[in-house]
């Protein structure tokens, strides 16, 4: 592989080591090849730091800041971590200076790097590649979103970093914070055969035009942008985007126009919403004016205060999409012409440009053994007649610095550096020559890099969850190595019937992991077992990432997180064997019925006692035990706790009702309504199960059941905790305030979601209780009288 | 010559190989967990373990402590603890590369006697690999390696008690980090 490294890599490095015989700081080194502006925001962003330091800057602006350099926590950052049996605070040097509120400032953290629309050179691979080993651990993670990710970062470290990728044109600028994060984009533009044209320079121009605008500097909440090229396929994932855009062709007064369908109020997180069309059309030159009228209409009207409401889809959902629309368009005509918007537009052309690479080879080489399977599922014939794209199969989407640098050789030698980052975790590598295939996959095999099972069953998408992220519940890294693994020994991904069914994991329900278009999705949830918590997740059935993953499937019930791949296997089996001819697995749920399939799961729904079998109460890939099991439980508790679960699990079955109900894409108002009703019943009954935990006979009538809630958990504060109840407790206050009604389809279908959220919520808040009642609890529940 | 800016080198790694053992990386992961919890090292703060087993030729199993990364480690291709240091140390470049050696074995030492692998693993202490994770300051150059080496025999010598120490620089991509590997042919103490 060496013979790969080319004449213009190898001068580059010994240019930059040459460099470095004089300088001593990065910033020093690296002079003039980062554009000035860029040097003085990352200059400002050391300061800060500096400041910071020193007490000068507090921490919660510091907090800010940083994210906006895309510099995020990572799990244990407040200093304490759990050991299986006590939490225990991690002694960091600097113990009490933190880099945000309860943040430590030794602790590592996150870096997030956007790649848009995941175009990037060989060149900008390399310097990623130095960066991950020389201030994380080697590993280079792809995201759902086309970023990368370096996890233990040091965030003193962090301003050369920005510098050395600032130097590549890479920018972290707004990848965190509440800002326009990267924009992506199909990775197969430009060569997908059922594209209407190439996105990319329109999600580059995007991309440049939005990278510090003031108008997009006071949003709320994030604001995630997606280009897709067609209508009909997933890869773009348009519908699931604060901002779509579809490509789209129109005839007028018998000319051809291109253009976009543009779709506005999307999003996944615990609350999914399908976007809306804001325009059915609209042509390429507007599109940058409307993203800024857009952006300046959120900024303006979208929520502040309650983070839980300040996405842009509840803006669209709170106005309606015709008032949002008349807003839009009020807002287009206030703007200034700008010749940016132009520029920019010339400019994507030149940044998104690829051409044809010659042949490297012959292609009489023989390839190396696996060959044929490799090719039969990362290889995609591009639209242009003699070239593919193929497909680098990265598990959970992490790559090794060393393999990095060998894809960069090999993008020089057969792609003419054509890669993008896609949004299913791999890499893909465009305008090979067909010829020269053989001869890629043999050099890919010498840095480990040919996984087959590309877009396949096997290639599991999963979140960091619990590994790194602060919000993880489960693990969803360790169940998606798992499934990966298991599904790959039975060789699932060359399965002509089970190898197009898609498995995506998010380790919570913020669901970074894409659960919801998943044919079978899981995320993270914890569940109590006796004085026991059991890992779990959430099954999700039902979705799809046809129509740019415009439908997103309903939870059926939590499984045991050791049982998840058992449930996989049972699934794959009942689909196998009822499947009508050419029948899709999301065809097959909608035709058996979600009920149908719970029933046959139930038994994997049932976790063991702890002295049965301990191995459930400990996640994937960990030796921690999951729950505080050392908190015992009093007998009299033990019947309070019953009850207390029963209630609960009444209340999931029925929201389960009400999911069937909402997803039948033919129900009636008469039932779009009945499930909406069911929602708000199974949020009364989550809260009377949990005043059951003080009175046994607390009624059911929801108006006393509220209004006992509002007062016993709410007022008192014992329903919250640091990230659990803020936002489900609306949930229940504004189904409540409704009488149960939904205004139409997709409000029943939020509710419907907000109840399992108010149940999960529920049952954070009762293994609160029962840690309270064996003394430990926390002071919100001993002031809300439940204390012992 | 390059050997001023090496004087501030902290930023470096040392490999410690071991034939590769006949057992699955998970075997690790409660072993580390175990590490955190009863804090066994006076001189580490561990805090984590990461588990990148999935990828081939990667870190594998990693304890994160706030000074350095410990991961069986299979990257050059060779099965080995490799050490990353995270965090600057105390003292000059050749005292923050011994205390990093030092860490290196112990963690090694303790591994092999763990009774969950204990006979199941050696690493041979006699070769090591030493990088610098560093390309401002030593360089994967003539000229890098010139302003590294005398650091790493040092180093070694420190953290070895006297001992007598073969060098030699790994032939490796450009692009890779400057490493040495070091022979040691007879040892004080250790």
């Amino acid at each position: 592989m060496d013979a790969l490294l080319s004449a213009r890599a190898a001068a580059a490095y010994h240019e930059e080591s040459a460099m470095s015989n004089t300088a001593r700081t990065w910033k020093d080194a690296l002079g003039s090849r980062l554009p000035a502006a860029i040097a003085e925001e990352i200059d400002q962003y050391e300061n800060q730091m500096e400041l910071r330091k020193q007490g000068k800057l507090g921490e919660k602006v510091f907090a800010e800041l940083r994210l906006r350099r895309g510099a995020y926590g990572q799990r244990y950052d407040n200093g304490h971590r759990y050991d299986g049996s006590k939490t225990q605070e991690i002694p960091f040097p600097r113990r009490g200076l933190t880099k945000g509120p309860d943040t430590e400032f030794d602790a590592p953290g996150m870096q997030r790097i956007k790649i848009p629309f995941g175009k990037m050179s060989a060149e900008q691979l390399e310097v990623l590649a130095d960066c991950a080993e020389e201030y994380s651990n080697s590993i280079l993670h792809v995201t759902t979103r086309q970023d990368i990710q370096l996890h233990f970062v040091d965030i003193e470290d962090t301003p050369d970093m920005h510098r050395r990728l600032g130097a590549v044109g890479i920018t972290t600028r707004e990848a965190c914070g509440n800002s326009v994060r990267n924009v992506t984009g199909c990775p197969l533009a430009g060569v997908c055969r059922s594209e209407e044209f190439d996105i990319s320079p329109l999600a580059s121009a995007e991309f440049r035009f939005l990278l510090g605008h003031p108008d997009v500097q006071d949003f709320g909440r994030k604001f995630k942008i997606a280009y897709s090229g067609c209508a009909g396929e997933g890869c773009g994932r348009a519908m699931l985007h604060d901002l779509g855009f579809i490509a789209a062709r129109r005839v007028v007064e018998g000319e051809e126009q291109l253009g976009f369908r543009v779709v506005v109020g999307g999003g996944l997180g615990p609350v999914p919403h399908v976007a809306k069309e804001l325009y059915d059309f609209m042509p390429l030159k507007d599109m940058l004016p409307v993203s800024q009228a857009i952006a300046r209409v959120y900024a303006r009207l979208g929520e502040k205060k309650n983070r839980a409401k300040a996405r842009i889809k509840f803006l669209v959902a709170r106005l309606g999409i015709e008032e949002f629309r008349r807003l839009v368009d009020a807002e287009l005509e206030t703007l200034e012409p700008d010749p940016r918007w132009q520029q920019w537009l010339d400019e994507g052309e030149r940044d998104a440009r690829e051409w044809s690479a010659q042949a490297a080879t012959r292609g009489d080489v023989r390839p190396a053994p696996g060959f044929d399977d490799w090719a039969a599922t990362n290889v995609y014939e591009q639209r242009q007649s003699g070239y593919v794209a193929a497909t680098v199969n990265l598990p959970l989407g992490d790559v090794t610095s060393r393999q990095a640098r060998r894809l960069a050789d090999i993008m020089r030698k057969y792609s003419n550096e054509a890669l993008r980052t896609t949004v299913d975790q791999n890499f893909l590598l465009r305008w090979v020559h067909r010829q020269d295939l053989v001869g890629l996959y043999n050099d890919l095999c010498e840095a480990n890099l040919v996984l087959s099972g590309a877009g396949t069953i096997t290639d599991v998408t999963s979140c960091p969850g619990t590994d790194t992220c602060k919000l993880g519940i489960a693990s969803s890294r360790g169940l998606g190595a798992e499934l990966r693994a298991r599904l790959e020994a039975k060789g699932l991904q060359f399965d002509e019937t089970l190898k197009h069914v898609n498995v995506k994991v998010s380790g919570c329900n913020n669901s970074c992991g894409q659960h919801h278009i998943a044919d079978i999705g899981f995320y993270g949830s914890s569940r109590n077992c006796g004085s026991y918590k059991v890992p779990h997740f959430l099954m999700i059935l039902g979705g799809a990432l046809e129509d740019n993953a415009g439908n997103y499937g309903l939870a059926i019930g939590a499984i045991p997180s050791k049982r998840a791949p058992e449930s996989v296997d049972r699934l794959l089996d009942l689909y196998s064997a009822e499947r009508q001819e050419d029948e899709g697995f999301r065809s097959w749920v909608m035709r058996v019925g979600k009920k149908a399939i719970k029933e046959k799961l139930a038994d994997l729904m049932q976790v063991p006692a702890y002295e049965e079998d301990k191995s459930f109460y400990v996640d994937w890939h960990d030796s921690r035990e999951y729950s505080i099991g050392d908190i015992g439980v009093g007998e009299c508790a033990g019947e309070v706790v019953s009850l207390t679960q029963f209630s609960l699990a009444s209340a999931e079955s029925k929201a389960f009702d009400a999911s069937i109900m909402v997803d039948n894409p033919a129900a009636s108002e008469a039932q779009v309504q009945e499930a909406s009703q069911l929602a708000y019943e199974a949020m009364v009954l989550a809260a009377q199960g949990l005043l059951k935990v003080t009175n046994p006979d607390t009624k059911g009538d929801p108006a006393s059941v509220f209004e006992a809630f509002e007062r016993q958990f709410i007022d008192t504060g014992a329903f919250f905790e640091r990230y659990v109840g803020n936002q489900e407790w609306p949930y229940f206050q504004a189904a409540h305030g409704a009488g149960g009604e939904s205004r139409d389809r997709d409000e029943s279908r939020r509710r419907v979601e907000e109840a399992q959220l108010f149940i999960e919520a529920s049952h954070a808040c009762y293994a609160r209780l029962l840690q309270a009642q064996s003394g430990f609890g926390g002071s919100p529940v001993v002031a809300a009288g439940l204390g012992v | 010559m390059t050997v001023a800016a090496v004087d501030d080198l902290q930023r470096v790694c040392v490999k410690i190989y071991a034939p590769e053992p006949d057992f699955d990386d998970q075997l690790y992961v409660p072993i580390f967990h175990d590490w955190v919890r009863e804090r066994v090292f006076d001189d580490l703060i561990l805090f984590d373990v990461a588990d990148y087993a999935h990828v081939p030729e990667s870190p594998g199993i990693v304890l994160v402590a706030h000074e350095a990364h410990f991961a069986l480690d299979r990257s050059d291709g060779r099965f080995g603890l490799l050490i990353q240091r995270r965090v600057s140390g105390e003292g000059d470049s050749v005292e923050s590369l011994a205390c990093l050696i030092r860490h290196g074995l112990e963690v090694a030492r303790r591994l092999e006697q763990d009774g969950r692998v204990e006979g199941k693993i050696a690493f041979d202490t006699s070769t090591l690999r030493i990088e610098a994770n560093d390309r401002l300051r030593a360089p994967n150059t003539d000229d890098g390696y010139r302003g590294f080496e005398p650091i790493v025999r040092a180093a070694v010598e420190r953290a070895f008690g006297g001992a007598e120490i073969t060098l030699a620089r790994v032939a490796n991509d450009a692009r890779d980090r400057l490493a040495a590997e070091v022979r040691i042919t007879a040892s004080v103490a250790s």
